[in-house]
């Protein structure tokens, strides 16, 4: 293990002071004279034609700046990969929530005072709310009959031809490895299931919130509580066909994300109402809105076939995932596509199927959230590994040491093995479990269990970033980049890094992001990729920040730049203690000539892309893959379904840790937003309508339904990689994976009942086991 | 019909013009500038805009500003006069309790709460009092290891 | 969300405005009932009283061994901290400890909890179980009712609008009388009750035969309601684990929950039984040990 004197140490966070004074500043911590309030007059039907809209009463309210409707809206259709979706609804609405009118006023009262004065008249449709009913050719609801025309954003390849035997798919993508049907025949066993995983949403504690305004140069510009500026700025100017340089995006800190707040929707309305009014806006939803307008996990369905020899060993494995969209394809093409990524990534399967499907129906927006698509996959194949195991009489964890991918290994996506530390972690969760001892005799109405389960996710390969460093005279390293602060830790990291290749204390070194006047080009953070991406941007600036020094200092010491090195703001020729330079002394000076003004690195780095062929098969699509494991003890009460998550460990490798504690955080938080997804959040929906669109009644965890204290581990597996910065690699979404069928593994093993679909909420578990129990009595 | 209503902010007097329905929450924010006080949900749910008034936890934005006329009210920014920070803040540091920092203020201050009123609490102790603090970031195991370790140090401060 | 604030300063002034606004004027104690609803656009009152500067409201006061009298304007939490409840009336204790975060607890007021007469209100159960009163106050008249009278359906109660609930009279328990107030509730103090069981007992001193019963269920009916019937088919018997459960199915039998968001009517008929036994059970225990 390489010692560095910051990389690897959990110094504190570069952005925690200005937190815990209350001092960092997010989108609505700052305010504009004259600034107006935006709200969204919304459907209140799954599925209708709107046939009429009078606004005319709203618009004499006094207060009222601007009233917009679909039809004030550009004349073309918006989204992120497929264009599908007006600004605001023209003719039809598809869910329930969906925007059939914006209103500019005074304040957010008036505003939502208009709401109530615009008269819409709309006429029901038929609605589907099963995405496997969808997909079928005869639904009889077919959402966008015109889906053969729409456009794609770009050429992935995964929006397919339109298929008219399925017409409200809109995403498609397949994985083929070897030969399946010879794999089942090789198969001594074959276990075959069905595993649902519900959408849920990422409760962010800071609203999604986007202003608007005109600057004095007449440039459209938006402050937001967003991920991906750069995007966004693309996104405004095509979609009001203004240049690209008349548009400015910013973001401040932002108040989580976890792969929502990517998608441009509140952006787009605050800049359509600005534009109507000149003046500034703000569009901030309130957490009902957060819950059914902007997008949750996509519901999604699991067939899943597994094929093995009688000595555990998998030989075929046949997968096929419906996900649910919602009424728009927003993020889903993406999800789609992604969720095959995770498939592939924890085991050695020779022959390989997989299909995936995103589908429109009528219910809440689905799409990304902390895994694209791969919790739902690792969901069923974390629980078949369990089965297979029970049916060989093998233990579990034998079963999955067996069949881990190894370094070397080509998996089922035709990549090579790098840097897997998922036999690392499956020991390691085991033994701070002891996996090899029973769980406590249970006591009354609770069943005490354990479970265990692997993990994995991918950062995607074809993406760019860049990374300004600026060298200051006083003694400051100024790192500009374009991703994005939502809260997992991507200024310390970068911090940490450029203190390191300068050799200068971390706390020399300034941060600044998130506006395209300064900051430089970056995707976003998504994907688990900052770290990796802007982390080896930022490497290549510092060097080209640091050659720029040499070149001067070389000058002045008269010795050859390829000799020079840094440390604590002072050059030093290597072999000449006496050939030393401070850094300050080689900016000009006050003499009035013009030598040296500016130091200011720039690095660039495009991850090795391979497009995927038609067998979704490519040496290089993914840039690594991370890997963990989580092993969990719950108590499930059989009176009252209730399910309690008693003690829980993660154990990932990132690499090389760039901040060990910081990696913790990630493993905590993934075992906490992990437990609220499987046994507590749930939307309640009547025909589309989300019934509890609330901090009440959608039930995310507590301080007392996570474990704390000596009940809960976060484990680090070192596991460099060789392209890595410092060897590191990204962490924040495969911590999430594994803990769903961790417990869904433990459920079994206290009640003796395999459940198939999430979330294990106490009624549902309450009715499984009730039904369980009739069935057992003759 | 607004009225004037006297708060004591931080120490400070303030005075301020306010409208009938507005809440604490938007008076510190909108009328004193206090950005500290965050806004998560505005039904009381999520925790993130708790101050102290009269030293006890309250969601403000589910108290009307008129009813805190003459009170003491703290927010996060009053912890830490002239830079010298609360051992709660320097133990959210040190502890990395902070991530996206948005239920961080409100957090501190509901934590502050506990301790002013029970000095010396449990871990399960701590659970209980802060379940009224969302956060989806850290799931909640440093935010605890910062209060026990918060806890530990005002003892000390306070022996001395 | 726009009203105008008064802030009576007596109780005679804010009956008052009361009788002068009637259905345009609602009570804030609170408010964290109040302010939600507002906020939600289900009411839009054009007045809105605030009783905080009423200090008779927030007194609590024996009268001689019998009568513990609480102020509706005292805060759940204050209720949680008394020393005097929790000596005699434990129940009461425990019930305002499951209401809402310790930030809900500190303004949320008892008379507010019974006012906002949501069926799950956690304060409900236990005070009925106790026998207790309220007085409901007007310009014109002073009237006492059963608290058990009290609700007539969601959001409804017998209150007329120039009244204001002022006072809440609880008899205290007498001696060897025991009361639990279980809540069944996913999220614990967080969520509402799919059911919450109050139930108060008396037996003999020297064995197991109960002498009187009373429980109160919430959140499985249109309001907080007595499981007569179960009551009466423990009440003057010797206890036993046979009795227990079938007092906990008859208390199940007497629910007639709904189904909503939060649970469905089968889960919450399911759990009033769970939680009646549990609740019987965690007494009895109780007595035993202390005979």
């Amino acid at each position: 293990m390489t010692e560095y004197s910051v990389v690897g140490k959990s110094i504190p966070r570069v952005d925690a002071f200005a937190k815990v004074t209350g001092r960092a500043k997010f989108t609505t911590d700052y305010s504009f004279p004259r600034m107006l309030f935006a709200k969204i007059l919304r459907s209140p039907y799954a599925h209708a034609r709107v046939l009429h809209i009078d606004s005319s009463r709203a618009k004499q309210l006094p207060g009222v700046r601007a009233i917009c409707e679909g039809k004030d809206v550009p004349d073309k259709l918006v989204g992120l990969m497929l264009l599908d979706q007006y600004l605001i609804a023209r003719d039809v609405v598809r869910y329930v929530g969906e925007p059939v009118a914006v209103v500019a006023a005074d304040s957010a009262e008036i505003a939502e005072d208009a709401l109530d004065l615009i008269d819409v008249e709309y006429e029901e449709l038929p609605a589907v709310f099963d995405g496997e009913q969808a997909m079928r050719q005869d639904c009889p609801v077919v959402l966008h009959p015109d889906l053969p025309k729409y456009k794609g954003i770009r050429s992935a390849g995964s929006l397919p031809p339109p298929d008219p035997d399925r017409p409200n798919v809109f995403s498609t993508w397949r994985i083929r490895q070897g030969d399946i049907d010879k794999g089942f025949q090789e198969a001594d066993l074959i276990v075959e299931n069905k595993y649902t995983s519900h959408g849920f949403n990422h409760c962010c504690l800071e609203p999604h919130v986007a202003d608007a305004w005109m600057d004095e140069e007449g440039r459209l510009c938006v402050r937001a509580s967003r991920r991906a500026i750069w995007r966004l700025r693309s996104i405004i100017s095509d979609t009001f066909d203004i240049p690209r340089s008349r548009v400015r995006t910013m973001e401040p800190y932002v108040g989580g994300a976890f792969g929502s707040k990517a998608t441009p929707r509140q952006d787009l309305i605050a800049c359509l109402m600005t534009l109507a009014t000149g003046r500034p806006v703000r569009l901030l939803l309130t957490r009902e809105e957060v819950f059914f307008d902007t997008y949750s996990s996509n519901p999604t369905v699991v067939y899943i076939k597994d094929g093995v020899t009688g000595d555990g060993t998998l030989v075929a494995r046949e997968m096929k995932l419906i996900l649910d969209s919602g009424a728009y394809s927003q993020h889903t093409v993406y999800v789609v596509r992604n969720g095959g990524f995770g498939s592939v990534g924890t085991y050695r399967v020779p022959n390989f199927k997989w299909d995936a499907y995103g589908v429109y129906t009528n219910n809440f927006l689905a799409g990304s959230l902390r895994g694209f698509g791969s919790p739902a996959a690792e969901f069923a194949i974390e629980q078949q590994m369990d089965i297979i195991a029970e049916e060989l009489a093998m233990d579990p964890v034998e079963l999955r040491q067996k069949n881990i991918l190894r370094e070397g290994d080509r998996n089922s996506m035709g990549m090579v093995t790098h840097s897997i530390g998922a036999e690392q972690c499956l020991a390691k969760v085991a033994d701070w479990i002891e996996w090899n001892n029973q769980p406590k005799a249970s006591s009354g109405p609770w069943k005490i269990g354990k479970g265990i389960a692997l993990g994995n996710k991918y950062t995607t390969a074809d993406t760019t970033s860049c990374v300004f460093v600026k060298v200051h005279p006083d003694r400051v390293l100024e790192v500009r980049h374009g991703v994005d602060p939502t809260g997992q830790g991507v200024n310390t990291v970068l911090a940490q890094m450029a203190a390191e290749e300068f050799r200068i204390p971390v706390e020399n070194v300034r941060v600044t992001w998130g506006d395209t006047d300064s900051s430089p080009y970056d995707r976003h953070s998504g994907s688990s990729r900052s770290t990796w991406n802007t982390g080896l941007a930022l490497i290549r600036a510092c060097q080209d920040a640091k050659r720029q020094v040499f070149a001067v200092a070389a000058t002045k010491l008269g010795v050859n730049p390829a000799d020079l090195e840094t440390k604590d703001w002072v050059v030093s020729c290597r072999g000449h203690p006496q050939k030393v330079i401070p850094i300050s002394d080689l900016f000009s000076s006050l003499r009035f000539v013009p030598t040296i003004a500016e130091f200011l690195g720039r690095g660039e780095y495009t991850c090795p892309f391979i497009p995927e062929d038609s067998n979704g098969q490519s040496e290089s699509v993914a840039a690594y893959w991370s890997h963990g494991a989580h092993a969990v003890e719950i108590a499930v009460n059989s009176d009252t379904g209730e399910v309690k998550v008693q003690r829980i460990v993660g154990a990932f490798d990132m690499g090389t840790p760039i901040n060990p504690k910081m990696c913790e955080q990630q493993i905590e938080g993934g075992i906490g937003m992990g437990i609220g997804g499987c046994i507590y959040e749930e939307f309640v929906t009547d025909r589309g309508r989300v019934l509890n669109p609330n901090f009440h009644d959608y039930r995310i965890p507590t301080t007392t339904e996570v474990p704390s204290g000596k009940n809960v581990s976060a484990v680090i597996a070192y596991v460099p990689h060789s392209q890595g910065p410092y060897g590191a690699k990204g962490l924040g979404e495969a911590v999430l994976s594994s803990v769903a069928p961790a417990v869904f593994n433990a459920f079994y093993n206290a009640t003796g009942v395999r459940l198939f679909e999430q979330p294990l909420t106490a009624e549902r578990v309450w009715r499984m086991l009730r039904k369980t129990n009739k069935a057992d009595t003759p | 019909m607004k009225q004037m209503i006297e708060l004591n902010v931080n120490g400070v007097k303030e005075e301020v013009l306010i409208e009938p329905w507005w809440t604490l929450a938007e008076v510190l924010r909108d009328q004193l500038n206090l950005m500290s006080v965050k806004v998560g949900c505005n039904k009381g749910d999520c925790g993130s805009c708790t101050v102290l008034v009269n030293g006890e936890a309250v969601k403000s934005c589910l108290l009307l500003a008129a009813k805190a006329n003459g009170k003491d009210i703290v927010t996060v920014e009053g912890l830490s006069m002239d830079d010298k920070l609360d051992p709660l803040q320097e133990a959210f540091i040190e502890h990395f309790a902070v991530q996206c920092g948005f239920c961080t203020p409100g957090m501190i201050l509901c934590a502050k709460a506990l301790l002013n009123e029970n000095p010396d609490p449990t871990e399960q102790e701590i659970r209980e009092a802060l379940r009224g603090n969302l956060c989806r970031c850290t799931g909640y195991v440093k935010i605890i290891e910062a209060v026990l370790a918060a806890k530990g140090r005002l003892n000390i401060r306070s022996s001395r | 969300m726009r009203f105008e604030l008064l802030r009576p300063q007596t109780l005679t002034e804010a009956l008052t405005l009361l009788d002068k606004y009637r259905e345009r004027g609602k009570i804030i104690a609170g408010g964290t009932d109040l302010l939600v609803n507002i906020k939600d656009r289900l009411i839009n009152p054009d007045y809105v009283i605030d009783i905080d500067n009423i200090p008779a409201l927030s007194d609590m006061h024996y009268d001689g061994e019998q009568l513990l009298t609480i102020g509706a304007g005292a805060t759940i939490r204050t209720l949680e901290r008394s020393d005097d409840v929790a000596k005699k009336c434990p129940v009461i204790t425990q019930a305002a400890g499951q209401l809402g975060s310790i930030a809900i607890r500190n303004v949320a007021t008892v008379g507010g909890n019974l006012c906002s007469a949501i069926p799950s209100a956690d304060m409900a159960p236990a005070l009925i179980g106790l026998g207790s009163r309220v007085k409901l106050t007007s310009l014109q008249q002073q009237r006492i009712v059963a608290l058990e009278d009290f609700f007539t359906g969601p959001h409804t109660t017998v209150m007329r609008p120039d009244e204001l609930l002022t006072e809440i009279e609880i008899p205290l328990p007498k001696p060897g009388t025991k009361g639990i107030y279980l809540k069944h509730a996913i999220r614990g103090t967080m969520d509402c009750a799919i059911v919450g069981v109050a139930v108060i007992i008396s037996i003999s001193a020297s064995g197991n035969n109960c002498q009187d019963i009373r429980i109160v269920l919430g959140a499985v009916a249109p309001t907080p309601i007595r499981a007569r019937n179960a009551e009466a088919i423990v009440r003057g018997q010797d206890i036993d684990g046979f009795l227990v459960n079938k007092c906990a199915e008859m208390a199940a039998h007497e629910a007639t929950p709904i189904s909503d968001a939060r649970a469905s009517a089968e889960y919450r008929r399911e759990m009033t039984k769970i939680f009646t036994r549990q609740a019987l059970r965690a007494l009895w225990q109780d007595m035993s040990v202390d005979s």
